[in-house]
């Protein structure tokens, strides 16, 4: 157990993601254990997600997981970017449809409300990550088409175009088992556990502007808050 | 005053002031008769005025103790007084008791990794805490605690089985108040699978953070691998950077 914090530290301080570890024998000299011991810490680092071990080739820093920052609440793209990923987002759907009694209980809005309801597929270093589904209210943001949200940050779109300031978003954080749909989209297999990301989004006037559910791999994000520094 | 009601204000304020904690057995009324220099009696009737009024709780063949409060919803501790806490664990159900189990506790010595999170010197020993927390008598978390011991006394000593230890910290005036959290969804923990009875493989939620108090130091870190599917994680996301 404390074997293998002091590995994290020394990845945490002198590793990049990506990068090889050192051979087993010689980690487990430089911490003057036993091979065994080494082992089991490494294997407690996989199941940590903090390392992958290959067969035969040696064990790997593990790639760095999208960061989102609730203290300073971005797009999507700016969070993937901003752990050095190449970003693509694909769109699937754009339609405006009313709100059923599901989400009228869920978020707090009537039976019927027209939203746009956009679907698309987030990529990180071109691998699936997230199926995204977003509902926008057809009210804030009256006339809002294919094009504003096709390659395109949707709360970038709000902001110019319709002049609205997103503020803050309450979300959930769950885990669920992955639709037909969603393990085709994501490469998984189906009902395998998958991230539920939901939230509601208000603007600096406190409306809802917008409300997603979003299905995320769950090895590919961390969320992270921070109150002190 | 009556005598009785005299010794009942003496032992409150004990209570109130963290001398006994929440959890904790009291004296036997024969000791603490002998150390207010009272009839057993008279401890016996303020035990039972304590006992109406719900600090206290009698347990046939185990003694007394200090009443637990009554959580509404769970909160593993996460949510503190000040409301400054960010990621907040809540399990699905009203009414729960949280119990726990300490696997081990105990000295930790040299720990880069721990010194580097806790912010003191690697000469500085930690107290390790390992426990399984249950609601309901269902196991629902483990969590890996480390504080550092030298702010603490008896720490050691102390039964986390029944105190809580943030009622611990807080009578030491090193409760947590501000955290960094971090938030992963695992895979594959075998061993943390094996204590919350689920299968292996099955996901977990884990939950890191750092604790700081108001005087401005880390008070405790803490890793915590919690199920799926007696929890759910809830957070404000804020367009705000709201660091002070």
């Amino acid at each position: 157990m404390f074997l293998s914090r002091e590995i994290e530290y020394l990845i945490e301080n002198e590793y990049r993601e990506g990068q090889a570890l050192p051979p087993e024998r010689d980690m487990a000299a430089s911490f003057d254990v036993q091979r065994d011991t080494l082992r089991s810490a490494l294997d407690l680092l996989e199941q940590k997600g903090i390392i992958l071990k290959r067969e035969r080739i040696g064990n790997f820093v593990a790639p760095s997981r999208v960061r989102f920052d609730l203290n300073k609440y971005r797009s999507t793209k700016r969070y993937i970017e901003g752990v050095g990923k190449k970003h693509k987002v694909i769109l699937l759907t754009f339609e405006k449809i009313s709100i059923d009694r599901r989400h009228d209980e869920d978020y707090l809005l009537p039976e019927g409300t027209l939203v746009y309801r956009i679907m698309r597929l987030r990529y990180a270093n071109d691998i699936p990550m997230a199926l995204e589904r977003s509902h926008v209210l057809c009210e804030m943001a009256s006339g809002l088409n294919e094009e504003d949200v096709h390659k395109k940050s949707i709360y970038s779109t709000l902001k110019n175009k319709f002049n609205i300031t997103i503020a803050n978003s309450k979300q959930k954080v769950t885990v669920i088992k992955a639709n037909g749909l969603e393990s085709e989209l994501l490469k998984i297999e189906r009902d395998e556990p998958v991230m539920r990301y939901e939230g509601i989004v208000y603007d600096s006037k406190g409306r809802i502007v917008e409300f997603f559910d979003n299905t995320i791999l769950m090895d590919s994000v961390e969320f992270v808050s921070q109150s002190f520094v | 005053m009556t005598k009785y009601r005299e010794i009942e204000k003496k032992i409150l304020e004990e209570i109130k002031n963290g001398h006994y904690l929440p959890g904790e057995t009291l004296e036997s009324e024969r000791i603490l008769a002998k150390k207010y220099e009272v009839n057993r009696m008279t401890v016996k009737h303020a035990f039972d005025a304590l006992t109406e009024k719900g600090y206290i709780e009698r347990s046939h063949g185990k003694g007394t103790f200090v009443k637990k409060k009554n959580f509404e919803k769970l909160d593993l501790d996460f949510d503190k007084e000040d409301g400054n806490t960010g990621i907040t664990a809540l399990v699905e159900w009203h009414g729960i008791m949280i119990s726990n189990k300490v696997l081990s506790k105990g000295i930790v010595n040299g720990s880069r990794y721990l010194s580097d999170k806790l912010r003191i010197g690697l000469d500085e020993p930690v107290f390790a805490l390992h426990r399984v927390r249950y609601g309901n008598e269902e196991p629902i978390a483990v969590e890996y605690t480390y504080v550092p011991s030298s702010y603490f006394g008896n720490i050691g000593e102390m039964d986390f089985k029944n105190v809580s230890l943030y009622d611990y910290m807080a009578s030491f005036g090193k409760l947590p108040k501000k955290f960094n959290q971090k938030l992963r969804l695992i895979e594959n923990a075998e061993k943390e699978a094996e204590h919350l009875k689920i299968k292996k493989g099955s996901p977990l939620y884990y939950f890191e953070f750092i604790g700081m108090d108001g005087d401005m130091e880390i008070v405790e870190y803490t890793e915590s691998y919690i199920r799926c599917d007696k929890c759910e994680f809830r957070f404000t996301a804020t367009t705000k950077k709201s660091l002070v």
